[in-house]
């Protein structure tokens, strides 16, 4: 629309309003651009000072109004009305302004420009002016003028009115201004807002109050108790205020809540509008110690960046310094099997204690080492305020999958044991957020997971390293294996948010402690704590099943021959000086693997077997690998000691070294062929990552939300993702592998 | 000139290293009261620690990291530096 008539514009004087922010400078623009020459008047019925300007430009006459400074064009009492009368044209003595220069700070954009989105509603020309330049440029501030024209579709002049520099300018822009086309506000407001204040206009003409301009519509909604609103009210009765009222409560109920809607759409606005136009380079900082530390450890690169190298410098760490530790239980564990071997003879007691006992509970309790590790570095990082951190730097990452910085913390520790995870989540408000947190925390590689991969890793991935050993290959697939839980649950916890529990990314307030050193005693007591807790799980369920399974494995099968048999081999034994070997002695050690090959599977676990072999056949796994998986669906941990007692009852045992690791790298196929590949000790891993074995987690969840949909749920998706996930990574690794 | 006309800004509109007091906290009631509880209530003098994403604060010696949802608003008041010294 054009605001001015071409064929009168060459006589008429042009009618300018001035505008601002106090303190941007707006003074000096007008004295600059007026030459200093100003009439003082007054404004009539109020007190605030009218003073105009003239200037010439072009041959054109410019009369300058210049308006009071003012943060917003709300207004709340008759002096600030006056603005809003001149900039519409309500002011009789000056008439309808052609165009508005608004002045703003340009090294304080952000905020200036509140006032800017405001005068862009009212549908006049305007030149935005960018003061205050110098400054801006000083500090570092760096302003995309370009983009930011587009974005506006303002007329943009920069300006050091102090200086005296791009007065010109202005005066050229307010020329060009007046003969341009306004432009027509973006509607920054639900859509809801503008039906009401359409519905208001209506009203107004039938109360018989005469038409009253958009602008003044929308400040009667927005300002409650405003100065519009009393202003019509006067004319009218208490009708207005009942009906704006009710219009008020009805925006309400479609969730656009006045008066905190406008500001919210309007800064939200300034914020897409400025979004990477604006770089600032230099901020001016004093900070404390604790500051400095965040101000590398919360940057949104380097504290990533830290947090990755981190991680992965503690699972390398849990990988290299606890094999010494492993080393010496194993050794403890071999001691025992000896002197049990000494005292007891051949037979289903020795089997129990041997096949059964020792060799499911040792091959568990050998990965304390590394869950007294893992939970010391979780207890430090704690206790020293970095996890606060960390929650701080994922609170970004979070927000993307619907989820906030709160539900970090259960997380990490979840990456200890899933059960306080769970409970952790109660910190968390949003019942939404709450639920996806509680659901993906099984996911988390817990410490049980951990046994899993250490075996596999060191028993089948190869020892490479680089950097002088100081990264392996074998660390890198644990770190990767630690990783994977973590990062399926970032799809998992997505589909959540969008299907079960949909809803808005809720707020994150957290407090970030100041840094301190770790107190030895907090960080020993808790680690002490965990490990405790794992020992009696060892001791009690684990032992438990382990017993279990080793019946299973032995019974009904007749073990008659199989003990004859072992014990002949430790007479010709002990008949023979050390190193030597007898030709009958060979013959009774293959005898005894068939024998006992046979035993297992005649056994209930082999029947049993037989039944799941199918099912986990396109995993790579054999009969035995797959009794154990099933076995260890109430604790995973569990599947090292099943294995240990699967294959030691099967015979599968090296007479010299009885570590289960060994056991397993000669395990074969009835075929002979190795039983483990590398695809198949991966899909083994991948597996125990992503399946729900944990009866005591489903138990909490169970607890917590007090329904049993919700640990069923949990068991069913998280049991078909690790079947689905082993079949692919066992069948893709074979295809490459060939 | 008019009389000092109180600027009201969202909190994450403050720049680092700027002093503002807290004049209104808006949302639903139970994030409001936690709010408090951290010491975000009106009238407390808080400083900007760290803009972005979630926002870094210094309230009360401590320091506070805060994202607000779209029900969710906090307004400051800036203050400047020689109110803030003289404080
Ligand atoms: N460095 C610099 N200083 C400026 C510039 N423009 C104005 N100033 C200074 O900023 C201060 C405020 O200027 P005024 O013109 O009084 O600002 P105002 O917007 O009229 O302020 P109110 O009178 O409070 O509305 C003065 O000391 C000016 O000298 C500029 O472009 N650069």
């Amino acid at each position: 629309m054009s605001v001015t008539d071409p064929t009168s514009t060459a006589t008429r004087p042009l009618t300018v309003a001035l505008i601002g922010n106090p303190n941007t400078g707006k003074s000096t623009l007008f004295n600059a651009l007026t030459g200093g020459k100003a009439r003082i008047g007054n404004f009539p019925g109020v007190t605030v000072e009218k003073k105009t300007g003239k200037f010439q430009h072009d041959g054109r006459d410019v009369l300058l109004v210049d308006l009071p400074g003012t943060y917003s064009l709300a207004p709340r009492s008759a002096d600030e009305m006056v603005s809003v009368d001149v900039l519409l044209g309500r002011q009789q003595e000056i008439g309808k302004p052609d165009a508005v220069v608004c002045i703003v700070d340009a090294s304080n954009l952000e905020r200036n420009l509140y006032l800017f989105s405001q005068i862009r509603d009212l549908r006049i020309p305007v030149v935005l002016v960018l003061n205050m330049w110098d400054i801006a440029q000083s500090r570092g501030i760096q302003i995309d003028l370009d983009q930011l024209r587009e974005r506006t579709q303002a007329v943009i002049v920069t300006t050091s009115a102090a200086k005296r520099v791009g007065i010109e300018d202005v005066r050229t822009a307010i020329i060009a201004a007046t003969g341009a086309e306004a432009f027509t506000p973006v509607k920054l407001f639900p859509e809801s807002f503008y039906r009401e204040a359409d519905s208001l206009g209506e009203w107004l003409t039938e109360q018989g109050l005469g038409e009253v301009p958009f602008y003044l519509r929308e400040r009667m909604l927005l300002d409650v108790h405003g100065e519009t609103e009393h202003r019509v009210s006067l004319k009218a009765n208490d009708d207005l205020s009942h009906y704006l009222k009710e219009a008020r409560a009805r925006l309400a109920s479609e969730g656009c809540r006045i008066p905190l809607v406008e500001t919210k759409a309007r800064y939200d606005w300034i914020r897409t509008l400025l979004d990477g136009v604006i770089e600032r380079t230099s901020p001016e900082e004093q900070q404390t110690g604790s500051d400095r530390i965040d101000r590398i450890l919360t940057h949104r690169v380097w504290g990533l960046l830290f947090f990755a190298l981190l991680m992965f410098v503690v699972f390398q760490a849990i990988y290299t310094w606890a094999g010494p530790f492993m080393e010496m239980v194993e050794w403890l564990q071999q001691l025992i099997t000896d002197a049990v071997q000494a005292v007891i003879a051949p037979g289903t007691l020795r089997s129990l204690v041997v096949d059964g006992i020792i060799a499911g509970v040792g091959s568990v309790v050998i990965f304390l080492p590394q869950i007294v590790l893992l939970f010391l570095f979780i207890a430090i990082m704690e206790d020293c305020g970095y996890m606060a951190r960390a929650a701080f730097l994922m609170d970004k990452l979070m927000t993307r999958i619907g989820l906030s910085g709160k539900s970090f913390l259960p997380l990490m520790s979840s990456f200890a044991c899933a059960i306080p995870g769970v409970m952790a989540t109660r910190v968390i408000e949003n019942r939404r957020d709450r639920m996806v947190t509680m659901l993906i925390a099984p996911l988390m590689s817990c410490s049980a997971r951990l046994p899993v991969y250490l075996l596999m890793v060191a028993a089948f991935i190869p020892g490479t390293t680089w950097l002088g050993g100081w990264i392996g290959l074998q660390g890198m697939v644990l770190f990767g294996m630690q990783a994977m839980g973590a990062l399926v649950a970032i799809p998992v916890a997505w589909l959540l948010k969008k299907t079960l529990f949909p809803g808005e990314t809720p707020p994150f307030v957290m407090e970030l402690p100041p840094y301190k050193w770790p107190s030895v005693r907090i960080v020993f007591q808790r680690v002490y704590d965990q490990a405790k807790a794992f020992l009696v799980r060892a001791g009690t369920l684990i032992f438990c099943v382990t017993v279990l399974i080793w019946a299973a494995g032995y019974f009904p099968a007749d073990h008659t021959r199989l003990h004859a048999n072992q014990a002949e081999q430790e007479q010709v034994e002990a008949t023979l000086a050390e190193e030597e070997t007898s030709e009958r002695l060979e013959e009774l050690e293959a005898e005894a693997r068939i024998l006992s090959a046979n035993a297992i599977r005649e056994s209930f676990l082999g029947r049993a077997g037989m039944v799941v072999e199918p099912a986990v056949k396109p995993l790579g796994w054999d009969w035995r690998i797959g009794v154990g998986a099933i076995a260890s669906f109430p604790a995973r941990e569990v599947i090292i000691a099943t294995m240990g007692t699967i294959f030691s009852l099967g015979g599968d045992v090296d007479e010299e070294d009885a570590s289960l690791m060994q056991t397993l790298r000669t395990a074969t196929w009835p075929d002979g062929t190795p039983l483990f590949t590398i695809p198949v000790a991966l899909s083994i891993m991948v597996f125990f990552a992503l399946c729900a074995q944990c009866g005591a987690t489903l138990m909490v969840i169970r607890r917590e939300t007090n329904s049993w949909r919700w640990p069923i749920f949990t068991f069913v998706y998280m049991t078909l993702l690790a079947y689905l996930g082993a079949l692919v990574v066992y069948q893709v690794g074979t295809r490459l592998m060939t | 000139m008019p009389a000092v006309v109180h600027e009201l800004i969202p909190i994450d509109m403050l720049r680092v290293n700027e002093s503002a007091r807290i004049a209104e906290v808006h949302g639903p009631q139970p994030l409001v009261q936690r709010l408090e509880e951290l010491g975000l209530r009106e009238g407390t003098v808080i400083r900007l620690v760290k803009t972005g994403e979630p926002l870094l604060l210094a309230v009360n010696g401590h320091r506070l990291s805060f994202r607000a949802d779209s029900s969710t608003m906090i307004f400051v008041e800036p203050i400047s530096v020689e109110q803030a010294r003289s404080s």
